[in-house]
């Protein structure tokens, strides 16, 4: 049977500091993971370098994994996630959350290469024939 | 109102695959039949045809405070009309 090679979606739970939580996409479609870049696009010309917008960097990627999280107001009442949320929070939180997704981040794309390397190893030697004792 | 059926309608809902949005929705109705099974009719705005096509699928109607959520048994989409028959999600 062959792979599939859709991404599923699945999400997966992120502990925060304080028992907050981010729920968050498993794995980014390649649409997804073209858009956090693209979406940083300012202008771009051809045969240039594009110019990005320094105001969305490291907001696109958030905004693209989040699903929800548990972040609540000053009331104690829940905030939805929402970009607009996410410029509110003091630096630090942000930061807590940017590197809490390049963590997950990281550790999808390290077992998605070992998972590449047991299927490679796999292809190899099922092409390799059998020695033949004579 | 239909003698003794219910008839749940709103005006926005999505079709999900996991989290993903499936479809866009407007219109919707939920009515049961006389067999006791709940279906949805509902005008769909805007598809992704691959998400639309796996399974399992969730109707999910926004709420201020969270979401009602049916899970989709069948779904035929035809044009713009969607009809589906849905059980509430457990």
């Amino acid at each position: 049977m062959s792979r599939c090679r859709f991404v599923q979606p699945e999400s997966v739970r992120l502990p925060l500091s304080d028992g907050d939580y981010l729920d968050v996409k498993r794995e980014l479609t390649a649409g997804e993971q073209r858009g956090v870049f693209t979406d940083l696009i300012k202008t771009m010309h051809a045969g240039e370098a594009a110019e990005l917008d320094p105001k969305l960097v490291g907001t696109t990627k958030i905004v693209a994994y989040v699903l929800a999280w548990s972040l609540t107001d000053a009331a104690g009442q829940p905030v939805p996630f929402s970009e607009a949320a996410l410029n509110n929070l003091t630096p630090e939180d942000f930061a807590e959350i940017a590197k809490a997704i390049d963590d997950h981040e990281a550790a999808v794309e390290k077992a998605r290469a070992a998972r590449k390397n047991v299927q490679a190893g796999e292809t190899a030697s099922s092409l390799t024939s059998p020695s033949v004792a004579g | 109102m239909d003698g003794n059926r219910l008839t749940i309608k709103g005006a926005v809902g999505e079709l999900r695959w996991g989290y993903s949005p499936a479809a866009s929705l407007s219109s919707w109705a939920i009515a049961t039949d006389s067999a006791g099974v709940m279906r949805l009719t509902a005008t769909v705005i805007q598809q992704d045809a691959f998400r639309a096509s796996q399974r399992p699928l969730t109707f999910v109607v926004p709420r201020p405070t969270g979401a009602w959520t049916w899970t989709i048994h069948s779904l035929q989409i035809a044009g713009s009309t969607l009809v589906a028959s849905i059980n509430p999600q457990e």
